[in-house]
Order: structure tokens, then sequence, then C-alpha cells
């Protein structure tokens, strides 16, 4: 049974929600359709697809598509599917496939943007209502892609807001990443990660904003910092981004977190940025970006210090260290995650490895830090599964946040806005009325 | 309608397996000329004619036409008949035809021959030797009783054999021979396809240019298929090719360095399709509808023309 907006929008509450958010695989169903179905999803970089032919494969939501490199240098983005028996055209994963697809099945082919090449045997639809040109022949194209300084985004709606309208403030931090280039273009490099969650996909996001949970669930890791620095007489760069989590109260209280519309956000970040300018590749950094742009847009650059960005539905890139967690749905209790580092073009060499270092130390399946969370989701999702109660608190400075035109601002760094905001777009998506608008404006 | 009617004169066994002819005018009408690396059709007698060609060896403006047949007892007939041919026979034949030019703006020419490529190669250093041009000869085998012309080939001044007997080390030591290109130099080669691809892939890994590359399949393809060479006009890429006898449009826009689409390579797919805008095609693909093909499809690996030009929109 499909339950009802009311139903829907009855789970969600100002300071609270019902954990069926969480454990209901029917509405893990609803959000494929509502929310994935039609929100702006980040599919890729278009640096992992550099050369025509090549393609990355993903999800957007429960679908699985491939981001391929036209023959004229386009990104497009098709669902991985031969319209004769469904077969996914390319294996998972990373490679190229030529000047065209073709299906392991049956050989029929088709070019970089989907469309019908051949079929052997062709006399064999003589007198049937088989036609090359009819797109029931073709690889079906996701409805609408855009591609924002190579970040590639897709939606499988084909009306609604365009990509910058859909992401609002957060696209700025994608501006910051790209900025930190002395040529502003930035490329996955150096692999990716992937750990798989046994929770669902929402608690991640949640906790990307979750400022009280650090110094409480990455106390281990904040001692073992401690304690080796202490061993070894300083602090490097390994040790002191694991020990920011253990930050006191205070310090996060005072953080700054802003939330837009669709459910994004952002954090200011935990680490000084004049700490950052004092260290031998903060520095040459600095000097790098100073020549392409100029001292003073050098210092706004690297002085924008944000900690995780949200971009809801699609993952969280972390400026300053250059990352993008990509965060897909598998299930309703498992979610997959794959952290991409990026290599900003012309920048010093040390950049890159000091956000590689970043990737292995903090978001790695083997780090000290991210184990932590992970720990933390699966007993969130273990734990919503007991008949130990029904709703999940969110009221933290609940009334306090200021509203803004286009989102909000929190006045405490511990306030749980970000959880309220992501709450407040999922019922918007799913109650559908954001569905039901776009049908009276495309009609 | 042939062009020409021929009277044997001369016949010699070569090797066990490659006899010479010496053909003369049947008529009284002197014998069209022709250019060093031409070849001669030759209508092979049968249910339905077909025509083989095979290229002439002796230097232009004689009399007579010589050409040298090596029999092919697994081909489709041509050789066999050839090697059947008595004194006084008459066979008909077009006019020669030169697919295999050599270049007038060569400073040197460096000749590499395989097998019964000898031919057009030989009829090449003759000319050379005859107009005092500078060149060198590679002559490659297996085994010195089957290599036709072999001494006459070793007397020029830049000669030499590799005859392998089967071992790998005694066979043409490509690299060596093409180690240093020179813009002056242009290379000729004639031989089986999977010598001249080998030579061609060494050539352009070492650095020669495409318009200093020259060669022609041999045997093989040239007598096997039966098939006619043909020029395709290429419109959206405005450029003219000779597909010669036993090869592919796919393969000469490859050669050219055109980048085109294919897969199978063998008339399955579909993927090489092009479309005729003028010109007959000759359908060898089992991939294409009788709709399709009347649509104007046409398959560039496999199929060919039966107009001496093909216009594509490729």
């Amino acid at each position: 049974m499909i339950p009802t907006n009311e139903q829907i929008a009855a789970l969600i509450r100002e300071d609270s929600v019902h954990k069926s958010v969480y454990t209901d695989p029917t509405l893990f169903q609803l959000e494929m359709e509502r929310i994935y179905g039609h929100a702006w999803i980040y599919v890729g970089h278009e640096s992992q697809v550099k050369n025509a032919g090549d393609y990355h494969t993903t999800r957007i939501g429960d679908q699985d598509v491939v981001m391929v490199r036209g023959a004229n240098g386009q990104v497009n983005v098709l669902y991985n599917r031969c319209p004769h028996k469904g077969a996914k055209l390319v294996a998972d994963g990373d490679g190229s496939t030529g000047k065209f697809f073709r299906c392991p099945y049956h050989a029929w082919t088709f070019k970089l943007d989907g469309k019908h090449l051949s079929a052997p045997l062709k006399s064999g639809f003589e007198g049937t209502c088989y036609d090359p040109a009819h797109p029931d022949f073709s690889m079906a194209s996701v409805a609408r892609v855009e591609n924002y300084r190579g970040f590639v985004f897709a939606s499988q709606a084909a009306y609604g807001p365009d990509l910058k309208g859909f992401l609002g403030g957060v696209i700025t931090s994608i501006d910051n990443l790209c900025d930190r280039s002395p040529i502003g273009e930035v490329e996955v490099a150096g692999g990716v990660f992937r750990v798989q969650q046994r929770s669902n996909w929402k608690v991640f996001y949640e906790n990307l904003h979750d400022t009280m949970h650090a110094r409480v669930t990455h106390e281990s890791s904040v001692e073992a910092a401690r304690s080796e620095a202490e061993a070894i007489g300083e602090m490097p760069f390994e040790l002191l981004i694991m020990d920011g989590n253990g930050e006191p109260y205070d310090f996060w209280e005072k953080l700054e977190l802003r939330a837009y519309h669709n459910g994004h956000g952002y954090m200011e970040a935990i680490f000084d940025p004049a700490a950052a300018e004092r260290d031998e590749v903060s520095r040459a950094h600095f000097d790098c970006l100073s020549q392409a742009y100029g001292e003073p847009r050098a210092r706004a650059i690297l002085g924008m210090n944000r900690h995780n960005t949200v971009i809801y539905g699609s993952g969280s890139p972390h400026t300053v260290f250059m990352q993008f967690r990509v965060i897909r749905p598998v299930s309703v209790d498992r979610t997959m995650v794959e952290i991409q580092t990026f290599r900003c073009k012309g920048a010093p060499d040390a950049v890159f490895d000091r956000a590689l270092t970043y990737a292995n130390v903090i978001n790695s399946p083997s780090s000290n830090v991210m184990p932590d969370d992970v720990e933390v989701y699966a007993r969130c999702q273990e734990g919503n599964m007991t008949r130990g109660g029904e709703w999940i608190s969110m009221h933290r400075y609940v009334g306090t946040d200021t509203p803004l035109e286009d989102g909000a601002v929190s006045t405490n760094g511990t306030s749980e806005l970000p959880m309220r905001n992501q709450f407040a777009a999922w019922k918007q998506f799913m109650t559908a009325t954001l569905i039901a608008k776009e049908s009276t404006h495309a009609a | 309608m042939p062009s020409l009617s021929l009277k044997v004169w001369q016949i010699d066994r070569l090797t066990p397996r490659i006899t010479r002819l010496l053909l003369v005018s049947a008529d009284t009408r002197p014998l069209p000329a022709f250019t060093p690396g031409a070849h001669l059709e030759l209508h092979v007698p049968g249910d339905k004619t077909c025509k083989r060609a095979y290229s002439l060896v002796n230097l232009p403006g004689a009399d007579y036409y010589e050409i040298a047949v090596q029999r092919e007892d697994d081909g489709s007939g041509g050789s066999r008949w050839v090697h059947s041919l008595a004194l006084g026979d008459c066979v008909d034949a077009e006019a020669p035809r030169n697919h295999f030019p050599l270049s007038d703006k060569a400073d040197h020419y460096l000749l590499i021959a395989a097998g019964i490529g000898i031919t057009a190669i030989l009829g090449m250093a003759r000319a050379l030797a005859a107009r005092d041009q500078p060149f060198s000869l590679h002559y490659a085998g297996r085994d010195a009783s089957h290599m036709a012309y072999l001494e006459e080939s070793l007397a020029f001044a830049n000669a030499r054999s590799w005859i392998s007997g089967g071992q790998l080390e005694k066979r043409l030591a490509v690299a060596n021979i093409l180690a240093v290109p020179a813009p002056g130099v242009h290379l000729y080669i004639c031989g089986p396809a999977a010598m001249i691809t080998s030579v061609l892939n060494s050539a352009r890994e070492l650095g020669w240019k495409d318009d200093q590359l020259h060669y022609e399949l041999f045997a093989g393809a040239l007598e096997q298929s039966g098939d006619q060479g043909f020029e395709v006009q290429l419109r959206d890429s405005g450029v003219t090719l000779q597909v010669g006898p036993g090869q592919s449009v796919l393969d000469t826009m490859i050669d050219a360095g055109l980048d085109p689409m294919f897969d199978c390579r063998r008339g399955d797919c579909g993927v090489c399709v092009a479309q005729v805008i003028e010109g007959t095609a000759d359908h060898r693909d089992i991939c294409l509808s009788e709709r399709d093909r009347a649509s104007g499809s046409f398959c560039t690996c496999v199929s060919r023309a039966s107009s001496s030009l093909l216009v594509l929109d490729l």
C-alpha cells in the first residue's frame, strides 16, 4: 500500500521524525521515485571520462546509468540498458567502449549518444515495426544532464528547476573547490574508495553536519592522535585532522551552520584557516593562487574554510581537502559511499598529496575515523528495528534558527537545523507537492 | 568486352611452382604502353568469366608482356588455368593498369619483395636500373629453389636476399632495413598481406611518413578473389581513394589515416555502414536487408563496387 501524502507528511514533525523513514522498504521505493526520480543527482566528474568512448557507471537512486563521453566531446548520461532484451550494456565500473556500445548478448550497437546504430541480420526485421530511428530501439537518455565546471549532474524529470536553481547557495562550494586550482579546473585522481554502510542513506547526510557527535563518537581516534603527538613531540597534519574532532563543546557551538532549500547546506570548517596558512603546503598553494588570481582573491579562495557541504541526494563535497563523498542508496538499510579525491590542476603536488592523506586518514575504509561513524549508523539502523520507540529527536535549538530568503542559518553551531532542513525537503519531495507544482508548470 | 587479345609466345618454368609467360599481340594491333608497377588482367574462361591480375615484370616499351604466375592449388583456379596454357594459345585481357606506380619525387627507392611479390618489384628494379636511378632491393623467401628471378635480383648493385629456411632469425630484418627514414626515400613493398602489414607497421613506428610508403597486396588477395579495384570518393571527408582488388573500402580508409567506425569486419554487424551517393554497390554483407540496400546502405568492410567509381557519404 502506497501511503497517502497526509500519512507521509505526518512522519515529519518540526522537531522529530518517525523512524519508519529509515526502515520502511515502501518508503524507500517511494524515495527512489519521488526524490531520486526528480532531483538533480551528481553522476560523476567529467575527468572520469576524458576521451570519446570513456564511460563511468553509477546509479541515480535505483537506476543504473552510464556516463559516457560522446564523439562530439559532450558528456552523455544514459540508462545502462539495451532496448533489445534489456541487458546492461557495460559492466559496472570505468572503461572505454570505443566508438559505440555493443551489447554482449546479440551485438545490437548504439552510438555514444545512445542512438541505435545497427543490429545483425536485418532481413529478419523486414515487414516488422523495427525502426532504427524510433526511440524504442535506442538507449534512453536520462531526461536532463548539466555539467557545472566539470561536475556532471542529471535529473530524471524532464521539467523542474535547472541545476543552478536546484543547488542554490551550495554551488559556491563547487566553485571554491575548482577555484583552488590556478586554472579553475579539478580532476578525479588517485582512484576512489567504496564503502558499503549497513544503514539507511539519510543517516549519513544528517551526520555530516552533526557537531554534537564529534567528540563522543570519535573519542578513541582523538585520544589516539593526542597520545601519538605527545610521544613524538609534534602534531603533524595526519594527527591534526584526527585531533580536530576532539574540540570542546563551546568550539562547536560557535560554528555556523547554513541551510538551503532542497536539503542542502554546509558547515564552517573546524580547522583554523590561519593555521592552514602557516604550514608549508598551504603557503605554496597560496603563492601559486596569488600568481594566478592576485593576493586578495587567493586569500578569499583559501579563506573560504568550509567543512562538509551537503548536496542532498548526491553526497558531500569537502572543498578544503578536495573530496567528494558520493552517497548512493542501495536498499532501505544499505548505502554505498564512493569517496573521490580531486587534484587541483596546476596547484603544487603537495596539495594533492595532502588531499590523499585526508582521504586515507579520515574517509577511507581503513581510516581511524570513518569506521567510528559507520558503526553508529549501523547501530541506528538496528536500534530503529526494535519496538523500543517510534520517534527520532531533532529538538536541539528548534525554533531559534534565523530564516533567510534562500534557507536558514543557525544561531548555535550545535543546532539540529541541518536535519530539520533535510527532512523539510524530504517531505516536500515525498508528498509530491513539488511534482504537482512542476506538472502544472509544464502544462 | 576485353580490350586486348594476346597469344602465348614463350613459356618457362622458373621454379617448381612458378611459370613465366611472354605474351604478344594476337592481332596486328600494338600492345598498349604501361609503367613500372602495372598489372595485366587476364580473362579466365569458365561458366562465369572472371579476371585475374598479374604484375608486369618486363621493361616498358617491348612488344610483349612478361608475367610470372605461381600455381595455387588451393586457389580459385586462375593460376591452374595459366599453368595449363600452351604455346600459341590465345587469351583475352584488359589493357594494363597501374595501382602501384613509382613516385617521381624519390631520391632513392627501397624495394622489398616477398615470395611471388618479386614480379612487381623486379619490374620496378629493371626500370630503375635502366634509368640509372638509385635503389636497393630486398627479396625474402623461405627456400631459394622456390624464389623466381633470384639470380637476376641479386645481380643488382644494392640487392640482397633473406632466405629463412623457416628460421626466425634469418627472416627479413625489417627494423634494420627501415631504421633511418630519410625524406627522399620511398618504400615499395609487395608480397603476402601479413608481410606487408608488418613492414608498414614497423615503418610507421620508425617515423616513415605515409606518402613515402607504397605497397601492393599480392597473390592471395589478387589472384583468389578476382575482384576489381575501384575508386571510392568520400563526400564528407573530401578524399578519393583507390581500393585495390584485394582491399576493402574500410581497410583503404584506415590505411589512408581516416578513422572510420567498424566492428566485425566480416559483414555481420552493420557498424561500418555508409550511404551510397553514386555508383553501383556489389553487396557482400549478411547484415543489411533488401530495404536497407535499396535505401543506399553499404557495408564498407566487405562490400565492393561493380562501377569504377563509388561515392559514399562518409
